[in-house]
């Protein structure tokens, strides 16, 4: 088959050894480049925003989480608002302070106090086979009756 | 024309950092991405394959898979360009390996009526095709070092990188594929129009 090269370019093809020159060919191969027609770039293109678009899908869920922690948050300030606000908030931490406060304290008088009360209500009288039992005799919670 | 305008603004770009630019979802990045990258990619895979419905199709699928490895692109550890080459490169090797076993004596793709009417275009057409066709009948490691060295231009030690062996081993290979090309092209004497002198 004869590839179109009238006679008097047949030398042109060979160096001057007589040897096929090989850099024109490459020349040729570097000229004849195809390029990409528009139908395959929109195709490639159509991928690479197809691609992004997954991408951005992927990383979503690192967004949600980020958004996880706020809702975390939100239980936080649910609760606030679900006890009253914050003038309930500031309730029940004076109350928790009051508690800690007799804890730590000695209630000096709570079982005379304990004994009267017991004597009012009729709960405690002399006789009776009734025994209260301290079971904190540094309190002086000492009443006692056999 | 905006196209061309956002092409230009990056033209000084490093690949790279068009990458990330995409893996972030920049439009703008794909499209110079694309357009820098396509015609490199076609033009290896033609030479490969000889072929260009099917080198469109890998041109296709070695851009998919640099769009997938975007995010997961690590800076510094290899060039876009040496990564895509040879994924290229691998898609081309499957495809004539496919090529050879469903076709085993159509392995060199012959001058085809299209290229009979080659006789009235340009003389550098003439030579590329049986360029093209001459790099067809090379081993495949010969035919991608030449390629690479003297069609794409590039340096010994970045083939060495993207095929993977010694600068000394693709000085060799090219050295035998060019030494295969010029017999390959001076037994077609007739078909090229050689005299016989």
């Amino acid at each position: 088959m004869n590839w179109g090269l009238a006679m008097t370019e047949h030398s042109k093809n060979q160096n001057a050894a007589g040897d096929v020159d090989l850099d024109l060919f490459f020349a040729a191969g570097r000229e004849a480049a195809p390029l990409p027609d528009p139908a395959l770039m929109a195709a490639v293109l159509s991928d690479a925003h197809r691609v992004q678009a997954d991408i951005a899908v992927a990383r979503a869920p690192q967004a949600i989480s980020h958004a996880g922690g706020e809702a975390q948050r939100g239980l936080w300030a649910q609760f606030r608002v679900a006890i009253g606000g914050w003038p309930a908030l500031a309730g029940l931490a004076s109350v928790a302070t009051a508690g800690l406060w007799l804890g730590a304290v000695q209630p000096v008088g709570l079982g005379q106090a304990a004994s009267l009360y017991l004597a009012d209500a009729g709960l405690y009288f002399a006789g009776a086979d009734g025994y209260l039992v301290d079971v904190m005799p540094s309190f002086e919670f000492d009443l006692g009756e056999s | 024309m905006p196209y061309d305008a956002q092409n230009d603004a990056m033209a000084d770009v490093p690949d790279e950092a068009l990458l990330t630019l995409f893996a972030n979802g920049d439009e703008a990045a794909a499209r110079a991405l694309t357009v820098r990258l396509l015609p490199r990619v076609l033009a290896q895979a033609v030479r490969m394959l000889g072929e260009r419905a099917e080198a469109d199709d890998v041109a296709q699928e070695a851009l998919l898979r640099l769009w997938k490895i975007a995010p997961e692109w690590r800076r510094g550890e290899a060039q876009v360009s040496t990564w895509l080459y040879r994924v290229t490169a691998n898609l081309c090797t499957d495809r004539l390996r496919k090529r050879a076993r469903s076709a085993p004596l159509e392995a060199a793709p012959e001058p085809t009526d299209e290229s009979a009417s080659a006789a009235q275009q340009m003389q550098s057409r003439s030579r590329a095709e049986a360029l093209s066709a001459a790099l067809a009948e090379l081993p495949e490691r010969q035919r991608e070092a030449v390629v690479l060295r003297h069609i794409e231009g590039l340096g010994n030690p970045q083939i060495a990188q993207m095929m993977d062996i010694s600068a000394e081993a693709v000085e060799s290979l090219t050295a035998r594929g060019k030494r295969a090309l010029t017999a390959i092209l001076s037994g077609r004497r007739d078909e090229l129009g050689f005299s016989d002198d």
